[in-house]
């Protein structure tokens, strides 16, 4: 899952607005057996623990915090990125030989300045200020863009393909999916499903325009689906491959307000409409969808199979970070772990206006100007 | 027993490690569901995960999963590992 903070919004406006600095806190918890919490250490956290921050990390938010299987990612405004986790198959970007797994973040590749990132599950995508696009990590089934008989990569640009103006990319468990600023959607990785459109292919090795058949706004790809949203107005919303749940036939029924962003768990759409409500489908055997009374919700992380959102208060304008859904690895943050069902639990972190939240594999992430 | 599978996972959509004889599919905990070809063999379908609760069921046809063409003296094993799967 990639979890692209507010919306598609580039990161250099981010950079101007917050020019005096305030202290900053990195909190995460959940599943940590290859250090993708950045704790120091490889034990599970059940409530929101201090990360292990290394001193050049920037002290502003965080543009993305992108989580893949077992590792995550982080984009600061500055371009600067730095990755903690499973680094066996390069997927930190760094040679695995050297650093088999990082329980801190460490700092990928100075020579370039990224502007969009995304992490699949063993793998990760990097986009620099120059548009060209490089992977990192390993893969069976096209995850890397390299073309056949590329299963793995340290850092390495895909030649040959400069779509122009990425203003996104996501990845899902093993397809990757960019969007360009005008609408298209190129794709990669696993296509078994049709979750790259037609023809469907098992494996799609290197990158080719994914057909939806509109210009697409927003987008995101789930475990072996895609959901992309369409630009005119009213917005319709289209899916791709593996709809077990059905989402595509509640989607024809959905009312058409105007969404704020979008995205998608592994088995889970998540709609969050600008009027501060969330309308999601998908499977709900262990709470993962929202109640339906939640209001005022100004942003959302949505992680495999557990979601984490902003609330705040109508009257008095009170701010707090909910969780809910599946929460074994103590990914809900609730004391002792467990899942969140039919309600939300409200995490004990102060959530000030300057807060940024992220989800992944039975992980969270919350980052608050302190 | 059904309220704890997970998923059903087309054994397409799992990999298979020769060394090891076994089927791994990701778990959304970060681990992965395991099964050994044999067990599957056996008739077995659940695989599991070693690190949560979590299980899928393992869609498959018997009659597609890699032969055991040679059996070396107690080799059923390296054997099963030598076929390779069509991915
Ligand atoms: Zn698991």
């Amino acid at each position: 899952m990639n979890i692209s903070l507010k919306g598609n919004s580039g990161c250099h406006q981010l950079c101007t607005m917050w020019a005096d600095v305030a202290a900053s806190m990195l909190y995460a918890f959940g599943s940590n057996g290859r250090g993708q919490l950045s704790l120091g250490h490889l034990e599970d956290a059940h409530t929101p623990t201090p990360c292990l921050i290394p001193s050049l990390l920037p002290s502003v938010p965080p543009c993305v915090i992108a989580a893949g299987g077992n590792h995550t990612v982080l984009l600061f405004p500055s371009g600067e990125c730095f990755a903690a986790g499973d680094n066996t198959g390069n997927q930190c970007c760094l040679p695995s030989a050297t650093f088999p797994s990082l329980t801190a973040f460490h700092p990928i590749s100075s020579y370039h300045r990224w502007e969009h990132v995304s992490a699949g599950w063993s793998f990760t995508v990097l986009i620099d200020y120059e548009g060209k696009i490089f992977v990192s990590g390993k893969g069976q089934k096209g995850e890397l863009g390299l073309g056949e008989d590329r299963h793995d990569a340290l850092l390495e640009e895909i030649a040959d393909f400069s779509p122009r103006k990425v203003i996104q990319v996501v990845s899902g468990m093993a397809h990757t999916l960019l969007l360009t600023a005008s609408g298209d959607v190129w794709g990669w990785g696993a296509g078994r499903k049709g979750q790259l459109g037609e023809p469907t292919q098992s494996i799609v090795s290197r990158p080719r325009k994914v057909e939806v058949g509109f210009p697409v706004s927003k987008l995101d790809c789930g475990k072996d689906f895609s959901i992309l949203v369409s630009r005119d107005n009213p917005q319709h919303i289209a899916i791709l491959g593996n709809d077990r749940y059905r989402i595509g036939d509640s989607l024809a029924s959905w009312s058409g307000a105007e969404i704020l962003d979008i995205q998608a768990s592994w088995n889970g759409v998540y709609l969050l409409e600008t009027s501060g409500t969330i309308n999601a489908w998908g499977k709900n055997d262990k709470g993962q969808l929202p109640p339906p009374s939640l209001e005022g919700i100004t942003d959302i992380a949505v992680g495999s199979e557990h979601a984490l959102a902003i609330a705040e208060d109508r009257t008095t304008k009170e701010r707090k970070i909910i969780t809910w859904g599946w929460g074994e690895h103590g990914n809900c943050g609730k004391p002792g772990g467990g899942d969140v069902i039919g309600e939300v639990f409200s995490l004990d972190i102060p959530a000030p206006r300057n807060v940024r939240i992220g989800a992944g594999c039975a992980t969270s992430f919350v980052w608050v100007e302190e | 027993m059904t309220d704890s599978i997970y998923d059903e996972i087309e054994i397409e959509d799992m990999t298979f490690d020769k060394d090891r004889g076994l089927y791994t599919y990701p778990c959304p905990c970060g681990d992965r569901f395991e099964i050994l070809l044999d067990d599957l063999r056996d008739g077995e379908e659940i695989a599991v995960c070693p690190s949560c609760s979590l299980m899928i069921r393992v869609i498959f046809e018997a009659g597609d999963l890699p032969r055991v063409e040679k059996e070396g003296l107690k080799g059923k094993m390296e054997a099963a590992v030598a076929v390779a799967v069509s991915a």
